[in-house]
């Protein structure tokens, strides 16, 4: 093998080189709206840049070519296009005006109207793309028909599902990305702590150039590298390192009022639960609150993902930042659990009643992604209130079975999904269903070491 | 299930002497029928009974329209009954609905008038067609494959009979037929050398036969001169009734078994959705 080679496929060897990596992963975007921290400047969004720097063509030319082809996203849009692109109640009155009046065109890369000037360049082609529609793409099963009849206004949501590797974290890279370049949306990445406070799922590394990382305010965290090389110890650096921007927080209204337009989030939930009573009605226990087993009270703290639960609450409940919002949930099996009982954690009372005001939510701007391994991971009461699904590469689309809510899946036959490869998927509401594709956003700098987030939970108490 | 609905009586009067195609009543329809080959045959021979009632243009119309009905009778149909058909000229005036066509074979005071004519469609399909598509039916009823949705089921299965294009879903069927289909186009067409005919046309046709066809074939056609002629040389009139003749009685009863044997054994296998491409547009780079 040659030296070229060999170097290119074993991990380096020294600290410093490990470092000079890191300084590539973390090479921060400082030039935006957001980097500067205020989303009213004239500078463009994060969302602008993100496509670029990641190397794939802005959404819309995706839906141009998928046009093209005839290819179903095109052709129902309501599939795959609704749930990304979102739009308010006069946004969706403005494109059912401009029908007839624009002339999408993918070369140009201004609209073709000046009333999607004042729009970021690529939402104002989206929405361009959406408006130049002669009748021809919703057909089958869809409510009225033209592109726009598919929209309702405010937030949306997927639910994705498939086995580890079928590409579930480049879909959420993805879809975090497509969500900040249309809607210059306020994208949320609900990470999590285990027990022992350690992270190491770091799976949105590729997003670090636009990242900031939220923890709660007051507890100790170090960032570990852990070279891959065996002669190297891993050392720390500070967190303020692998993220362009830090906040912390002391409760969810406190996150929520530091929340900037077009930023992405990595947040991690309060352990604590501070400031979560208040905006919820169900039981939040701090470890001050544990009583010994066999006393009355919670023989344990309320599991830090709970936190959840009053954020949401707090977004719809108190109109403290009120811009579009989108939370992308991981192993979301783990925070919707069809077993939750009725504890003192009121964990099963608190997953009904997320469901129950996940149309309030969409209604004021939040929308839900979230992913697990199969479908009958998450609770049924979050499952009724689902509207669009992916069938990740390797899973079955449910064909032919009722499910939770009265719904049923469109796709006709499991031939569709059975064709599939890494990287594709079927994404379906009840009307309507889409292959999809998306880049590959995972690959990225090379980083030959884990990423490890510490949080000294044992310094305040757990 | 959808609502069986009963369409109004539309102005029978008004309407062509041979539209008896048209169906006032309507069956009830399944979206996901439990066993969809049922439903595939079942379809497919209402066709062939719709055009059998409908007439036919000419005798070579009819000669495809006896192998179609080879296909969706499951070769259940005697093996004379083309034959029959085909060779009186009596039962031709009955069946070619075009009058130019019929004038060819009897005097027009002979001719049935289009009335009687369709009567006598519908007595024979009462009496011949319809048992035999009963006896195809009966034919595969178990090894029809059922398709159910049980809850349990990972792999839970839907088949649309609107993509369903083989015969009886039996994709092994629809592969000789197609076969079969193009023996008989070709031989109706005539050829351009006796080469033609023992180096492509016949080898082709014995394996669309399923090994049916008589093995003598091959030998008449090189060595019979009359035969030759009207393969070859001519394309007259008279060929073409002959061709049509010798297709009728040399190779749709071969046809008939060849179908017949395949209708047993033909593995079950779901098609469809080929009009529509369902593999992801890769998502472009900058």
């Amino acid at each position: 093998m040659s030296q070229a080679l060999n170097s290119a496929f074993s991990a380096v060897t020294t600290e410093s080189e490990v470092r000079d990596q890191l300084a590539t992963v973390f090479d921060f975007h400082e030039k935006s709206a957001q980097a500067h921290g205020d989303a009213t400047l004239n500078r463009h969004n994060d969302g602008q840049d993100m496509y670029k720097r990641l190397g794939f063509a802005p959404f819309h030319e995706y839906l141009a070519l998928t046009e093209r082809q005839g290819k179903n996203v095109a052709t129902y849009p309501s599939a795959w296009v609704t749930p990304l692109v979102h739009l308010k109640g006069r946004e969706i009155d403005l494109v059912e005006e401009l029908v007839g009046e624009v002339e999408y065109d993918p070369q140009d890369p201004h609209p073709s109207h000046e009333a999607l000037e004042d729009f970021p360049r690529p939402r104002a082609k989206a929405l361009e793309w959406i408006a130049d529609d002669e009748g021809d793409r919703t057909a089958w099963k869809s409510q009225g028909n033209r592109t726009i009849d598919a929209w309702t206004a405010g937030g949306t949501d997927y639910f994705a599902y498939g086995k580890p590797g079928s590409g579930k974290s480049t879909l959420m890279t993805f879809t975090a990305a497509v969500l900040q370049q249309v809607n210059n949306e306020t994208v949320l990445l609900a990470d999590t702590l285990d027990d022992s406070g350690t992270n190491e799922r770091a799976e949105w590394l590729a997003l670090a150039p636009w990242t900031t990382i939220a923890i709660p305010d007051g507890i100790p965290v170090e960032v570990r590298i852990v070279p891959e090389a065996a002669e190297l110890s891993p050392f720390t650096i500070d967190v303020e390192e692998i993220c362009r921007d830090v906040v912390r927080y002391t409760s969810p209204v406190d996150l929520l009022e530091q929340l900037v337009e077009g930023q992405f989030y990595v947040v991690f939930p309060d352990p604590l639960h501070r400031g979560c009573e208040d905006v919820s009605r169900f039981a939040y226990h701090g470890p001050d609150r544990v009583t010994p087993v066999g006393e009355s009270g919670p023989s344990a703290p309320t599991p830090a993902d709970q936190w959840w639960f009053a954020f949401v609450q707090a977004r719809i409940k108190r109109d403290v930042f009120p811009h579009w919002t989108s939370i992308l949930f991981d192993e979301a099996g783990n925070l919707f659990d069809p077993d939750a009982e009725k504890d003192e954690h009121d964990e099963y009372d608190k997953i009904r009643k997320f469901a129950k005001d996940f149309a309030d939510a969409r209604k004021k701007g939040v929308s839900v992604f979230s992913y697990a391994h199969a479908l009958s991971e998450v609770s049924h009461f979050f499952r009724a209130k689902q509207r669009w699904w992916v069938t990740m590469n390797g899973a079955t689309p449910p064909v032919g079975k009722s499910l939770p809510g009265d719904k049923s899946c469109p796709v006709p036959t499991t031939r569709y999904s059975q064709q599939m490869e890494s990287g594709e998927a079927l994404v379906w509401n009840t009307s309507n269903y889409a292959s999809i594709n998306w880049p590959n956003v995972k690959r990225g700098a090379r980083l030959d070491a884990e990423v490890s987030i510490d949080f000294d939970l044992e310094a305040v108490g757990l | 299930m959808t609502e069986p609905v009963v369409e109004a009586e539309t102005d029978a009067e008004e309407d062509p002497p041979d539209a008896g195609v048209h169906q006032a009543i309507e069956p009830p329809t399944f979206d996901a029928p439990t066993r969809p080959a049922l439903e595939t045959l079942s379809r497919d021979q209402r066709e062939l009974l719709q055009s059998w009632l409908a007439g036919f243009a000419d005798r070579a119309d009819l000669l495809r329209w006896c192998h179609e009905a080879t296909v969706a009778t499951l070769g259940q149909l005697p093996p004379e009954w083309h034959r029959d058909r085909l060779m009186s000229l009596s039962e031709l005036t009955t069946l070619v609905v075009v009058d130019e066509q019929r004038r060819r074979w009897l005097d027009e005071d002979a001719l049935l008038d289009p009335d009687r004519a369709r009567e006598w469609r519908l007595a024979v399909a009462s009496t011949d067609l319809v048992p035999a598509c009963q006896t195809a039916l009966r034919r595969i009823r178990w090894s029809a494959v059922e398709y159910t949705n049980d809850a349990d089921d990972d792999n839970p299965a839907f088949v649309d009979v609107e993509d369903q294009d083989e015969p009886a879903m039996r994709p092994g069927l629809g592969e000789t037929a197609t076969r079969q289909r193009w023996v008989v186009d070709r031989g109706l067409e005539g050829f351009d050398s006796r080469d033609e005919i023992v180096e492509t046309w016949l080898p082709y046709a014995i394996h669309a036969s399923f090994g049916e066809l008589d093995e003598d074939l091959a030998s008449a056609f090189w060595s019979e001169q009359p035969l030759r002629e009207m393969f070859v040389e001519r394309d007259d009139r008279a060929a073409k009734f002959y061709r049509e003749s010798f297709l009728a009685l040399e190779f749709l009863p071969a046809f008939n078994r060849a179908v017949e044997q395949l209708a047993d054994r033909a593995g079950e296998a779901v098609s469809g959705g080929e009009t529509t491409d369902h593999s992801p547009t890769t998502y472009p780079s900058r």
